[in-house]
């Protein structure tokens, strides 16, 4: 064991669950909140899923839990009436797992929140900091023509053991869980994937492990060499999860994810452990599974395993999203479909089981105006994370300019096919810029000797069969020249041509 | 260069250093307390000297961390000095949610005439942004005579604004039915309409006398049912002859109470135990506001002129009865009821009853000694006697119509 003095961060959580502080937002709203200490304030709530925003002190943030990226109307309308009372102050971001986050609420809503919340099923629990994050899936589960499994009920297992009295509470990092379910269920960049995978006939899973991005390092998980059945996976986590609790490294912040763990231990020795840990038999395997193509756009209408139902997938720009919209979102949820929406990854959302006969009224609702179900071919797949608005660490406003420039690019230059690019502000790669085709990353440069914002470019991400990170291309362009260089890439390597009226 | 935190802030108040988003970001976390108010100060000085104009605005979120009495200071000193010479309103708005976020009751003031000043737009925005960042610290009943005045402002923004912060206030209902009473904006009707809708209503705890050994009359157990089904929240039976059951409620998680006095008199309880009552629930830190005890409410008044003038219409003559009441004070209610309702008042006493047809109606909410007394009595024919108001009807409807439309 090591003696080493804990961390700030370390101490911070050791002294106290986070959840302790749940029966005590009531009267610490009444009571002030100033009350509570710098580490309560900035570790411990995140527990609850509060976030403190230096940004907006005084002005919060709640991330959800969505597992498998599935909310129904009821649920979507208890948030969007919490951000509405929030005004110009409020927003809502769809996040990279499938989750949504809640910006502008003061300290006061928050219990009353969470209270409304419960009541429809809805929990931000863990949400933040050193916790098993959202739990991802398949967002076409249940519904999807081409999948291998339904993800939602395994999401839900795992998730509910993970909350549950024996799962973990005080992890050394942050953890990523995601279970595929389809040909296109691209996983990689999750501590632990479980990817479909068929042995002697039987379908399961195969376990990835280790995979992870972060300022310092990118990986993508590697197969830990075992097979499971899928009703394996709840108890199979949280054996990893506790067991990556007792045994990660909690002396340097930079060197905890799973990844580094598993090589201290190396692979062998590292499975070894894990499972005299989890203590049930599992069947060695090779690591291949059905995973073989990269992420569809779920994106326009298309036909559900359900005869007769579709799926309608609509892009909301850089995932962005405000009160009001939320409700007309819920009200068209409920007038078309059966009230379920779905996230996606791509920060795009989908409404389901939507009848044919329903189709044509629903396409000609003014909403599809604004998130539209045929959105341009950089627009469908662009993926960015908060930047400056709401960030302290990001070097550029990064929705805002990812906006500004596809939409300048569009103006100019049609694309064969859907490009994914992922924006990010900084070094910390929210936006997960390796694993755009093209991916941006917020930068200063100098510019006319002056210190610019800028942003450096990565290519080459894919997530297909031969999954890979993107490598950086160029260093830092000033921001006022990256519509310029970017046109010449898709020119040059994306096949893209001048629109005609633009040709001269 | 590798500079500690106190070295790094001494070469910023050198000039020696040009600071950027992202050094200031990775200092942060690194700044002990004192630290990072020395850096809010540093701040201060030099958008006092600079204004806005050299891109130091931008730090803002970043500098603008520590909370306490010592940042209020600063901030207090640096608003003084910019409002006093020929103010930026964009500088003064970026520092008032920063003020409102050391959540001192003392800035209520300095906030609250700022918002309603009729100056600078985006400085009226930057109040309200610093009374909302404190939300829960400011005087009740100023903030929401604030908000229900701001409600109807002619900026739309800051009347929408106005209205979510009084959507979150205890007894939001109360605020909100005051804002639709002035009338808004239509542009924020649906606003207001959403914010109604979805407000909740406060808990109830009716005060009542209770039999003894603690026991609530059928006709208040009814009544508390028939509140919790059809008003959604909790509500609190507290019979003044059961203090355990007193004690159980108090233990339970806080919420705004509203105190319903179930007494048709200003007896001894009204005035000595209500005060004390009322206390003790606020003193284990439950939001109250307490209403005038039921025998005042107009509306029950008026319920009862009615019903006796429709019983002298068919030939009888009511005679309000009371038990035993202590003190000048409580003996001018009867004679005031007695005087509105054209009726005579006076204690119960067996031999003083007035004859044929006369009604007997016992001042009494609930079944109580007097009420069971007369009935017990072997009344002399032609002669009536009221059952308690709550055992009739009329007055439980009444009663559940005033209880519901409460805020
Ligand atoms: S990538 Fe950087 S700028 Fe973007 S959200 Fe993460 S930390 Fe903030």
């Amino acid at each position: 064991m090591t003696s080493a003095p804990l961390s700030k961060i370390e101490q911070a959580k050791a002294e106290r669950c986070g959840l302790a502080l749940e029966p005590e937002l009531e009267s610490l709203a009444r009571r002030g909140w100033e009350q509570l200490s710098e580490a309560e304030l900035t570790i411990q709530l995140k527990w609850l899923g509060i976030f403190f925003r230096p940004v907006s002190p005084g002005r919060f943030m709640l991330r959800l839990r969505l597992p498998n990226g599935v909310i129904n109307a009821e649920q979507l309308t208890v948030l969007a009436e919490a951000l509405d009372r929030c005004g110009a102050e409020g927003s809502a971001d769809l996040t990279t797992r499938q989750n949504l986050q809640l910006r502008g609420l003061l300290f006061e809503d928050m219990a009353p929140l969470l209270k409304l919340m419960r009541a429809v099923g809805l929990t931000s629990r863990q949400s933040g900091h050193d916790n098993p994050r959202n739990i991802t899936g398949n967002p076409l589960a249940g519904i999807d023509p081409e999948e291998f499994i339904d993800t939602r009920p395994l999401v839900l297992a795992i998730q509910e053991l993970l909350l549950g009295p024996d799962g973990p509470r005080n992890l050394p990092r942050k953890f990523n869980v995601a279970v595929g379910g389809a040909p296109d269920s691209f996983l990689l960049h999750n501590d632990l994937a479980f990817l479909p995978a068929r042995l002697d006939g039987d379908l399961g899973f195969t376990v990835m492990v280790g995979g992870f991005f972060s300022a310092q390092r990118n990986e993508l998980a590697i197969p830990l060499g075992i097979w499971l059945r899928p009703d394996q996976l709840a108890g199979f986590s949280l054996a990893l999860l506790l067991h990556f609790e007792r045994e990660g490294n909690r002396s340097a912040r930079n060197r905890s994810r799973l990844m580094y763990l598993i090589e201290e231990l190396g692979l062998d020795g590292y499975r070894d452990q894990l499972l005299a840990s989890y203590g049930e038999a599992v069947v060695a395997h090779d690591g291949s599974h059905l995973v073989d193509r990269a992420p569809r756009s779920c994106l326009g209408v298309h036909g559900q395993a359900q005869p007769g139902l579709h799926w309608v997938g609509l892009h909301v720009p850089m995932g962005r999203l405000d009160g009001e919209l939320m409700l007309a979102l819920a009200q068209l949820a409920r007038t078309y479909g059966k009230g379920e929406l779905r996230l996606t990854e791509a920060q795009n959302l989908l409404i389901t089981d939507v009848p044919t006969g329903l189709l044509p009224t629903l396409l000609a609702e003014p909403l599809l105006q604004r998130f539209r179900p045929d959105p341009g071919p950089l627009q469908a797949e662009a993926v960015s994370c908060t930047g400056s608005r709401y960030c302290s660490f990001a070097l550029i406003p990064t929705k805002t300019t990812a906006q500004a420039v596809i939409d300048e690019l569009e103006r100019r230059l049609e694309l064969p096919n859907p490009l994914r690019s992922h924006w990010t502000g900084c070094s910390n790669a929210c936006g997960q810029p390796y694993m755009g085709e093209i991916g941006l990353m917020g930068a200063k440069a100098r510019h006319n000797g002056e210190m610019v914002e800028a942003a450096k470019i990565f290519l080459g991400g894919s997530l297909g069969v031969d999954p890979q990170l993107a490598q950086l291309h160029e260093k830092a362009v000033p921001l006022v020249e990256l519509v310029g260089v970017l046109e010449q890439l898709l020119l040059d390597r994306f096949g893209a041509r001048r629109r005609p009226q633009l040709v001269q | 260069m590798d500079l500690s935190p106190d070295d790094w802030l001494a070469a910023l108040r050198a000039g020696e250093l040009n600071l950027d988003r992202e050094g200031l970001a990775e200092r942060l976390a690194e700044l002990s307390a004192d630290q990072a108010l020395g850096l809010l100060a540093w701040w201060l000085e030099q958008l006092l000297a600079g204004g806005l104009g050299y891109g130091l605005g931008q730090f803002a979120d970043l500098v603008g961390r520590p909370q306490g009495v010592a940042a209020a200071v600063l901030l207090r000193q640096a608003l003084g000095t910019a409002q006093g010479g020929s103010p930026d309103p964009a500088l003064l708005a970026l520092l008032l949610p920063l003020l409102g976020y050391q959540r001192d009751p003392e800035d209520f003031p300095g906030l609250q005439a700022l918002a309603l000043n009729p100056g600078a737009l985006v400085l009226r925005r930057g109040a309200l942004e610093g009374l909302a960042r404190g939300l829960s610290c400011w005087p009740l009943g100023p903030l929401r005579q604030l908000l229900v005045q701001l409600s109807a402002d002619l900026d739309p923004q800051l009347a929408a604004t106005a209205m979510d912060l009084l959507a979150r206030l205890p007894w939001a209902r109360e605020g909100l039915s005051a804002v639709a009473a002035r009338g808004v904006d239509p542009l924020l009707a649906p606003r207001l309409a959403r914010r109604r809708a979805a407000a909740p209503p406060s808990d109830l705890l009716l005060l009542i006398h209770g039999r003894s050994g603690g026991v609530v009359p059928d006709e208040l157990l009814q009544l508390a049912e028939e509140l919790r089904q059809q008003r959604g929240c909790r509500v609190i039976v507290q019979p003044l002859t059961d203090p355990l059951a007193a004690e159980q409620a108090l233990a339970l998680e806080p919420a705004p109470l509203t105190l319903v006095p179930l007494f048709q008199l200003p007896g001894h309880h009204v005035r000595h135990d209500l005060p004390a009552i009322a206390a003790q629930w606020r003193l284990r830190r439950w939001p109250l506001r307490r209403l005038p005890f039921l025998g005042a409410w107009p509306r029950w008044q008026q319920e009862l002129a009615e019903a006796l003038g429709e019983a002298q219409a068919q030939g009888w003559r009511p005679e309000l009865l009371h038990h035993p009441l202590g003190g000048p004070l409580a003996a001018r209610y009867p004679q005031a009821l007695s005087q509105r309702l054209g009726l005579p008042c006076r204690p119960w006493d067996v031999a003083a009853y007035s004859g044929e047809r006369a009604l007997l109606v016992p001042l009494a909410v609930a079944a109580n000694r007097l009420s069971e007394t007369l009935q017990r009595w072997e009344r002399p024919p032609g002669v009536q006697v009221w059952p308690p108001l709550l055992q009739q009807l009329r007055f439980r409807r009444l009663l559940l119509e005033q209880l519901l439309l409460l805020a």
